[in-house]
């Protein structure tokens, strides 16, 4: 493929200048962006949020918000300038010369209309004089090629009976029925477990194999792009700082940016260290033993067991990773630790305490034993109260004598552990970024002094050097002040990084578990190894090497 | 399904007769006795005391209220409403003969308003904050806010007083029985009432059409190469799901309108039947009205619950 690069490219975006009117005046979304995709060529944007990826794949589809206009330069697409292009002949192109993937395969179907009518539709649009049994026909062999088991009958279904990577490849689907020669795909992935992902993407490497399409590719996520870009374009506050080629890119990065977004991404070790020693009988701070989560429970029925029969425990000062796919229960035993999901048998201690057995202030005196750090930093803080208020909120609930100047003095204390300056606590959450406001979230839980900290994927909604940096505060908090703590993430060489032992779920039991760096290095069970081979290597060489030996295996 | 309709059936139905209790306790409450107006004011002393005591045994009020409940509730289960205080007519008989009308009113009056509301509250949409959009907006406003008496009465001076080209009361003419005299009898209550549930439902539309344009499918559609009708389409179809809540819902408080309106219109429905009886504590009657507002709002509550379970495909094909 990279020797047709001679040829004329397919798609080539000109010196791209985009502003957007906003009520304070116009912001520069894009600046010069400049950059081409040839035939059969897979060619990926990566930065960061906000740096106008999106922004641009929108602007080659001219599905731009109303308010933004493009001020300069121009999208080549086939020589025909799409800029300036009359908005009918711009409607024959998009999705039938040039086709869309969206991100969020949650909202990108319409929740009325069955996926075989979205799927038909987008060919009828293109083929009006096609006949309904025709664009059938297509429709189901387009949903077969994509990897839709029964077609005919899955197609009569509405986007919410089907699963997050079947939506996905609906959209692929739909996007591939008019055999379009470009395909731009906005965060394909982004949105789907680690080894859903791997099917999506080996769909797409295989498209662009048979059918030589080209594929304009927008991701954060460094381990896919090196996984299927030939080239990369490296973008920052709208402008593009470093285009190369994968390997040169990943071995060789010339602009500190790229060196920065490539130092932030958390890398799997390669060797299987010596396994640890097991710890001398360190009193467990968690105990979690033969734990049944069960919902829906009737007197006649059995109910969906969440977590069925876990058992594993968190010793003094360590940090146990829980790892698994949605829907495997490492969130519930997390809210169950909490006391957010309900017990149905088994035991949870905490500290040499049974949590189900205390009532009333007893159990309000132990919930001060241990901290939780949610998902989502933007909803997880009261919008309505200012910093200090959210980190203080635990002292006036647990420590009601404490003194409104010692409270004062310990938030100052706690901001200056996350690093954040003390100055902030009259600010409110939203004058806060993505990370800052995790910090708060890490300040808030750590406010009672727990032994122990429940963190339920605190960096999954955050930019890779934005994530980097938090975990950085995160260990060295744990190392300074030595809480213990259960740390749920499906982002596996997170997990490798931060804890000592790592327990892998799956629908809700435990399938491995022991000492990190041995079970996401040297998986044992079928499972873990999936789950460790799906999560794509942020270093191209290594994560090719790997389809070569999956497909030599296979 | 078939368990979400029973259930839904079973509590409507508690529902219900707890709301009759409540009906009967409340006029039982209320001050002012209905037998002293039955009463000639001519008869006087110990001669009105018996006549009082007569007309008492006559409807059954000399017994306690407990056993006049069960009474009362008997009948009602067989459909016996009880029979007017001032009059003497069967409630039922009453309360049905008013049916029609009213019916024939507020159905009217509601489908007209939704031949406005739709295509006004997409074009609001469509053209946000352009003249078309603003126009809609304000004069919907100032429907919802302008109580109805009012435009009634400013109608009745205009077409009826000024320009007498519609007649300002009744339902038929004197001595006429046919369509085209109905049709020009209706113009002023249904249109005013219309205006006014056009009004609310504008809003409903523009704002539904809205949000969903604002979603993603739409931006699919888009990129499908679909034109912005088609993008349209396909917004319209997900609002109008929410709004056939919104109108079992509104149907109930467009009578509150209706009672109004037949009032100045001299329109021989419900509302003019209760206003009758609200001024001549007529219990009976009054109680009967008070059922079936009840029926009615459990049934339209009913229709909107379940035809959403129909006509959406997430409720319905949930398992």
């Amino acid at each position: 493929m990279n020797n047709e690069t001679a040829k004329k490219p397919l798609l080539a975006v000109r010196d791209l200048t985009l502003d957007i009117a906003t009520p304070n005046g116009t912001v520069r979304i894009l600046e010069d962006v400049a950059l081409e995709v040839h035939p059969g060529e897979i060619v990926g944007i990566v930065g960061e949020s906000g740096s106008g990826k999106s922004m641009t794949a929108l602007s080659v589809l001219r599905i731009l918000p109303p308010t933004a206009k493009i001020v300069s330069g121009g999208i080549d697409f086939e020589g025909v300038d799409l800029a300036t292009l009359s908005a009918r002949r711009m409607r024959s192109i998009r999705g039938r010369r040039i086709a869309m993937v969206f991100q969020d395969h949650m909202t990108t179907l319409d929740p009325v209309i069955t996926i075989g009518a979205q799927i038909v539709e987008a060919y009828r649009i293109h083929h009006p004089r096609s006949s309904r049994a025709d664009a059938h026909a297509r429709m189901v062999e387009t949903l077969t090629q994509v990897g839709v088991l029964d077609a005919v009958e899955r197609a009569k279904q509405y986007p919410h009976q089907w699963s997050g990577g079947m939506r996905q490849r609906a959209v692929i689907a739909m996007a591939l029925i008019n055999d379009p020669d470009l395909i731009i795909a906005d965060e394909p992935t982004t949105a789907l477990d680690v080894t859903i992902q791997a099917e999506i993407l080996a769909v797409l490497r295989e498209l662009r194999d048979r059918r030589d399409l080209s594929i304009l590719l927008i991701t954060h996520d460094m381990g896919v792009i090196a996984d299927m870009a030939d080239r990369i374009v490296v973008m920052k506050e709208g402008k593009i700082v470093e285009t190369a080629e994968v390997h040169a890119l990943f071995s060789s990065p010339q602009h500190p940016y790229t060196q920065k977004l490539l130092d932030a991404v958390p890398r799997p070790s390669a060797e299987v260290s010596e396994v640890a020693q097991p710890e001398a009988a360190e009193p467990a701070v968690l105990e979690v033993e033969n734990l049944v989560v069960e919902y829906n429970r009737t007197w006649r029925r059995k109910g969906f067991h969440a977590v069925d029969d876990v058992s594993f425990s968190v010793p003094k000062g360590k940090v146990v990773g829980l790892v698994g796919e949605s829907g495997s229960g490492k969130s519930t035993i997390g809210k169950a630790i909490v006391g957010l999901a309900p017990i149905t048998s088994g035991h949870i201690r905490v500290g040499g305490v049974e949590l189900k057995e205390l009532r009333g202030s007893a159990a309000r005196k132990a919930s001060e034993t241990y901290g939780m750090v949610f998902q989502d930093p933007a909803s997880s803080l009261n919008p309505r109260m200012t910093i200090g208020e959210c980190i203080g909120e635990p002292l006036v609930a647990h420590r009601q004598s404490m003194s409104r100047t010692a409270r004062r003095e310990r938030v100052v204390e706690l901001l200056e552990q996350v690093e954040l300056p003390a100055a902030w606590v009259t600010r409110f959450p939203h004058e806060l970024s993505g990370g800052q406001r995790q910090r708060v979230g890490v300040a808030r839980a750590l406010a009672l002094e727990p032994e122990l900290l429940i963190a339920d994927e605190p960096t999954s909604a955050l930019d890779v050097s934005v994530q980097a940096a938090v975990l950085d505060v995160f260990q060295e908090l744990q190392q300074r002040l030595g809480f213990s703590c259960l740390f749920i993430s499906h982002d596996l060489a997170v997990v490798e990084l931060l804890s000592e032992s790592v327990v892998v779920l799956q629908r809700g039991q435990i399938v491995e578990q022991g000492d990190a760096r041995s079970v996401l290095n040297a998986p044992q069970t079928e499972y873990a190894r999936r789950l460790v081979d799906a999560a794509p290597l942020p270093d191209p060489a290594r994560q090719r090497a790997r389809h070569l030996t999956t497909i030599t295996t296979a | 399904m078939l368990r979400t309709l029973v259930t839904r059936l079973v509590s409507s139905v508690a529902v219900f007769l707890l709301i009759a209790v409540g009906l009967f306790a409340l006029v039982r409450l209320a001050p002012g006795d209905p037998i002293e107006m039955m009463v000639p004011p001519e008869i006087g002393g110990a001669d009105r005391e018996a006549y009082t005591a007569a007309v008492r045994e006559r409807f059954g009020l000399d017994q306690p209220v407990v056993v006049q409940f069960w009474r009362w509730l008997g009948g009602l289960m067989t459909g016996d409403l009880g029979y007017s205080y001032t009059n003497g007519q069967p409630v039922g008989e009453l309360l049905a003969d008013r049916l029609g009308p009213t019916a024939l009113l507020m159905g009217s009056a509601l489908l007209i308003g939704l031949i406005i509301a739709v295509p006004a509250g997409v074009i609001a949409a469509v053209r946000q904050n352009s003249i078309a959009d603003y126009t809609i907006s304000s004069v919907s406003v100032i429907a919802i806010s302008v109580p109805s008496f009012f435009l009634g009465m400013l109608a009745i001076y205009f077409f009826a007083v000024k320009l007498q080209v519609l007649p300002s009361s009744g339902m038929h003419g004197t001595g006429r029985d046919d369509l085209g005299d109905l049709l020009l009898h209706m113009v002023m209550p249904v249109g005013l009432l219309a205006l006014a549930n056009a009004a609310s439902f504008i809003r409903y539309v523009r704002s539904g059409v809205l949000e969903e344009l604002g979603k993603d499918y739409v931006r699919t559609i888009i990129a499908k190469g679909g034109t912005p009708s088609r993008a349209l389409r396909h917004a319209l179809r997900n609002s109008l799901l929410s709004l056939v809540t919104v109108l079992a819902m509104t149907i109930p408080i467009t009578l509150s309108g209706a009672v109004v309106l037949e009032q100045i219109f001299a329109w021989p429905g419900m509302g003019q039947l209760a206003i009758y009886a609200l001024t001549n504590r007529d219990y009976p009657i009054l109680i009967g009205f008070g059922l079936y507002i009840a029926l009615l709002v459990l049934v339209c509550n009913l229709i909107a619950d379940l035809s959403y379970s129909i006509i959406d495909p997430r409720v319905r094909t949930a398992r």
